[in-house]
């Protein structure tokens, strides 16, 4: 039995023709990290949000430890699958600490007050994101990528066994992408599920263990990052001419001539 | 525990919340009710010493044998029974208005998005029309303002994509609609004395407030409003945005139309007892924010308390500045609008 599993998946905008996603057939274990490529537009933001159960699919179903999502409570899905948006608008400067608390809600109710666990995971989360010194201050005074570390600090102390993230990288300054990387591979190693948009294919490249590339809706390629995050398909996905180098347990694309 | 909290030099700096104790804020606040209530009492067009209010309480709770005849009528009939409907009307309103900035994820809302306002005046224009006795113009503008807020929420639910922006479009849709109607109740009313009575009451005023009306709104009021502060920590998640707060295990489609009912069942009651009172639910929930932090299960209970403090103040300029009286709604309209402005001097960085 699959962690997460969505079988015909498919959506379509309320009065539209044509389908965002059709047919998806998906097996997701915990332990893995998997990376979804796609053009923009592509359909993997509809995804993730159609797994998390925001959406209602027009056909097919999706299945979390083996129960139909539609017969799952919010709060049941919010203890096993935390999720972070692409962007968070902050409207109110509540402080950081504050909106990594409220990643216990699902754990500790609505009106429940915090207990010693769920103060422990806050704490966690804050450090884990480096966030310990920006704790009391308003989000609203953070910069874009501090606000999205906040949003992953939240994930974290949510503490659930699957965690749904939407193109995290993004507004990332270069050394935190990188250790976000690190720090999801670690998830995955500790045996959660993680799974992330991106437009980034070496990245995937390097940390993720199953690669996923999602093209007019359909999912083109499903595999490990050593045979989806080649020169021909991200070619092919992009429409660029690309060329792929090799080196020390990297791949490197490149537009121009072949290096060996 | 009263101890000043860690003070928070970033926060302090940026004048986005004072860091002091939740709980030393809420006794401030409770203190500025009892202050603010106690003025009401002695000011007036009949002024009266602190000594003497206190008195008359003696007297009714057997402290003291001394009556004072004149103290005791004013006290007890005229404005006592006007102050807790203000400090009632004051809360409810502070606390629907803060609801539904936190449900709208905007700040610059008030309670009337949703066209309660518009409905409501229009609900009461009608029962005027029809020469309604003051229980029936009540009723008239309560059911007119659901009426409108409902129409509203249906028109929403009608467009497509759904979410807030919908919402949004339904209310100003149904406040249009009701806005229309109200404006041509007005061109129908008889302009010697139906105008003047719905232009009056417009207006806005706690005059007619007595122990009557008191008896059966306080309870419904203290009701939502306490339902309203109880909500706080789901407004918190409200704000956040439908997938986030879905993502944290809380049912938008359940809590937000439960939050906009509670809060638009207050504010319905409050224009039915005082008319349209503006500016109170959009200025006081700022005000909270900036003494008690935004965090909701800290700046509700004290966005009710300023509220109440606020309306009673309000009141009582409302019945001493000039001899006659002047209408509640336009004193909380004018010293609001210029309040407004030092907030939101104050606030622009948690706004913007």
């Amino acid at each position: 039995m699959s962690f997460l599993y969505c079988r015909n998946l498919t959506f379509t905008q309320p009065g539209r023709k044509h389908p965002v996603l059709e047919g998806i057939d998906l097996s997701l274990e915990r332990g893995e990290l998997v990376g979804l490529l796609g053009l923009n537009g592509a359909g993997k933001s509809t995804l993730l949000r159609l797994l998390m159960g925001f959406l209602k699919p027009s056909a097919g179903e999706v299945l979390l430890a083996g129960k139909s999502l539609r017969a799952c409570s919010a709060s049941a899905i919010a203890r096993h699958l935390a999720y972070v948006p692409q962007s968070h608008a902050a409207t109110f400067p509540y402080t950081v600490r504050r909106m990594v608390e409220l990643g216990r809600v699902p754990h500790s109710g609505l009106t429940g007050r915090s207990g010693p666990e769920d103060r422990r995971a806050v704490e966690a989360a804050l450090e884990r994101m480096g966030l310990e010194r920006l704790a009391e201050r308003p989000v609203t005074e953070l910069s874009g990528g501090e606000r999205q570390r906040v949003v992953l600090a939240r994930a974290l102390a949510q503490d659930a066994a699957g965690l749904l993230l939407d193109e995290p990288m993004a507004g990332l300054d270069y050394g935190h992408q990188i250790r976000l990387m690190a720090l999801l591979s670690e998830l995955a190693r500790e045996g959660r599920l993680v799974m992330l948009t991106s437009h980034r294919p070496e990245e995937l490249y390097v940390r993720a263990s199953r690669v996923l590339i999602l093209d007019h809706g359909r999912i083109e390629a499903d595999g490990v990052p050593g045979d989806v995050v080649t020169a021909q398909r991200m070619t092919a996905l992009y429409g660029v001419p690309l060329h792929q180098t090799d080196h020390a347990g990297n791949r490197f694309f490149h537009q121009g001539e072949e290096d060996e | 525990m009263l101890a000043l909290r860690r003070i928070c030099p970033s926060s302090r700096s940026k004048g986005t919340a004072i860091s002091a104790s939740p709980v030393l804020i809420r006794w401030l606040a409770l203190t500025g009710v009892v202050l603010s209530v106690l003025c009401a009492l002695c000011l007036g067009r009949f002024p009266l010493s602190p000594q003497r209010v206190l008195g008359v309480f003696g007297y009714f709770l057997h402290l003291s044998s001394t009556d004072d005849p004149v103290a005791r009528t004013v006290v007890m009939q005229a404005r006592l029974p006007r102050i807790l409907a203000a400090l009632l009307v004051g809360s409810a309103l502070s606390c629907g208005g803060a609801s539904y900035q936190a449900v709208f994820r905007n700040p610059l809302v008030s309670p009337d998005l949703l066209g309660v306002l518009s409905g409501a005046a229009f609900g009461a224009a009608v029962a005027i029309i029809l020469g309604g006795a003051v229980s029936v113009v009540q009723g008239g503008a309560f059911a007119g303002g659901l009426l409108a807020v409902g129409c509203g929420l249906l028109i929403g639910r009608s467009l497509p994509e759904g979410g807030i922006l919908s919402l949004l479009l339904g209310g100003l849709i149904g406040n249009a609609i009701f806005t229309a109607l109200l404006s041509l109740v007005k061109y129908l009313a008889d302009p010697m004395d139906q105008l003047p009575a719905i232009v009056d009451w417009l207006l806005g005023s706690l005059a007619p407030s007595g122990w009557q009306e008191l008896a059966w709104v306080s309870g419904p009021l203290i009701g939502l409003t306490a339902a309203l502060v109880l909500c706080a920590p789901v407004l918190d998640v409200l704000s956040l945005g439908d997938d986030e707060a879905r993502s944290l295990g809380v049912s938008v489609r359940v809590m937000r139309p439960m939050v906009i009912v509670l809060a638009t069942f207050a504010c319905a009651l409050t224009i039915s007892m005082a008319g349209i009172i503006g500016w109170i639910g959009l200025l006081v929930p700022h005000v909270a924010r900036l003494v008690a932090g935004a965090e909701h299960r800290n700046m509700m209970p004290v966005c009710a308390l300023l509220g109440a403090a606020g309306l009673v103040l309000a009141d009582t300029c409302a019945r001493s500045l000039t001899a006659g009286e002047v209408p509640l709604g336009i004193v909380t309209q004018l010293f609001g609008a210029l309040a407004f402005i030092i907030v939101l001097r104050r606030l622009r960085r948690g706004v913007g």
